[in-house]
């Protein structure tokens, strides 16, 4: 049976960090949780996870700077960002997609089941 | 024309307006404008009588600098007090923004750890009277949601940084979606509401979001301000290059003297207040807002006690514009 993919959330938020991972490891996706940009960037860099989940107000380093360290670095480039953040701004939204992000999504416009969905379209598995 | 004593003696009571605006008595603009105004015009009485008996260019002169160097410093008294209630009101809508900034994130987690919980509860079996909580869940969440979301916007609005990201998307398919979503609502309260799907797909250019809120506003209040066998009707269609949105309700209508007032905001009319107590009056201000930053236009006819028609349109997008 082919393993699920690990995904990486980086949420500084302990109850959205703990419902969230909870979901996706009832989907038996493999998650590693950062609590602030920094350790998020080490994670990536250290694991090399399928897909990012990252939100953009953190802690040490926020997510723009994580986005654009993740994009600069030829190891993790390729990785697919889905932006999961609270922020939403025209300019924050095109600020990230410019940075390279794959998806934004608003976490207050979205369930859980919406937000598996989005995750299982950003893996290329719907 | 219509002569209203009402409206007149709230203009006229300087006092109550200053409370109103929660500024001290000499920084309300109004009752300083009375003040200086009163003081100039005795001071130009006075030196007109003293000019009239005695014609000395020197001391006219220096009366007309004083009076110049008076109206100079009231007008910049008063400016400050606008100046006063302009920051105060740049201070709530901020700190109204951060707030709900705030409540965004416990609530998203609350919501996602109810749905989770939900899921778990089904998955073990639970017996049908713990299941049947499961909606009150759902509903007072998603009210939470939509009041932070409506605070947000609103402040957004004052502050003029209300822009949303617009996309191309099928209007006839977000319209039966939210269609379906508040049948579930009229079917607690007893109304049928009537949609005939046209047969046209009409391509919109602007935010699903955002729009999907202006069509659940507008569905909502003509649900709400039912008696019993109400009716609503909607129904889409073609007006010029614009797609128009109807929707008409048989219900308590809105007074004509307070239709003016109707997209103003926190404004709620007086028998809507009697008829559904709870409101924030803000929802038709944020809709206006939403339609014209798409490039619409918004409009409503209302009889009271007969009913009420509101209706958008949105400009239609072109084909081969905004690429993706």
């Amino acid at each position: 049976m082919k393993p699920m993919a690990k995904i990486l959330f980086v949420e500084d938020e302990q109850a959205l960090q703990k419902t969230l991972c909870e979901a996706l490891r009832g989907h038996d996706y493999e998650v590693l949780s950062a609590f602030n940009g920094e350790e998020g960037l080490k994670m990536a860099q250290a694991h090399k996870p399928e897909l990012i989940l990252l939100d953009l107000i953190l802690p040490k380093k926020d997510g723009f700077e994580v986005l654009a360290a993740l994009k600069a670095d030829p190891e993790t480039k390729a990785i697919p960002v889905v932006v999961l953040t609270n922020l939403e701004g025209v300019g924050d939204v095109d600020r990230a997609l410019e940075l390279g992000a794959t998806t934004y999504l608003v976490k207050a416009n979205y369930n859980l089941d919406d937000v598996i969905a989005k995750v299982r379209k950003a893996l290329g598995e719907e | 024309m219509v002569f209203d004593m009402m409206k007149l003696r709230e203009e006229i009571d300087i006092f109550s307006q200053c409370r109103k605006l929660r500024l001290p008595l000499l920084q309300c603009p109004r009752l300083l404008f009375l003040l200086m105004g009163g003081i100039t015009l005795f001071l130009m009485v006075t030196a007109f009588f003293y000019f009239y008996q005695r014609v000395e260019p020197e001391t006219v002169a220096l009366i007309a600098a004083g009076i110049a160097s008076l109206l100079v410093v009231q007008t910049y008294v008063i400016v400050l007090a606008f100046e006063k209630v302009a920051e105060v009101n740049r201070l709530r809508s901020e700190f109204i923004n951060i707030m709900s900034h705030q409540l965004r994130s416990p609530l998203a987690a609350v919501r996602w750890a109810n749905e989770l919980m939900w899921q778990r509860l089904k998955g073990a079996h639970a017996p049908d009277d713990v299941m049947q909580l499961s909606p009150i869940y759902d509903q007072a969440l998603a009210r939470m949601g939509e009041l932070v979301t409506m605070m947000l916007s609103l402040a957004r609005i004052e502050a003029d940084t209300f822009r949303f990201k617009q996309e191309k998307f099928d209007f006839v398919t977000l319209v039966k979606t939210q269609v379906a979503h508040t049948k579930m609502l009229a079917e607690t309260l007893g109304v049928h509401i009537d949609f005939q799907e046209p047969r046209e797909i009409y391509e919109v250019f602007s935010s699903p979001e955002q729009i999907r809120f202006a069509i659940e506003n507008l569905l909502d209040n003509a649900v709400r301000y039912l008696r019993h066998d109400g009716r609503v009707r909607v129904w889409v269609d073609r007006a010029d290059d614009s797609v128009r949105f109807s929707v008409e309700d048989n219900g308590i209508g809105i007074p004509k003297t307070e239709q003016p007032k109707i997209f103003s905001r926190f404004f709620r009319a007086s028998n809507a207040l009697t008829f559904v107590p709870a409101g924030t009056g803000i929802g038709l201000y944020i809709c206006k807002e939403i339609i014209e930053k798409s490039g619409g236009a918004i409009g409503f006819r209302s009889e009271e006690n007969k009913g009420t028609m509101f209706w958008f349109t949105l400009p239609l997008s072109k084909p081969d514009a905004h690429p993706g």
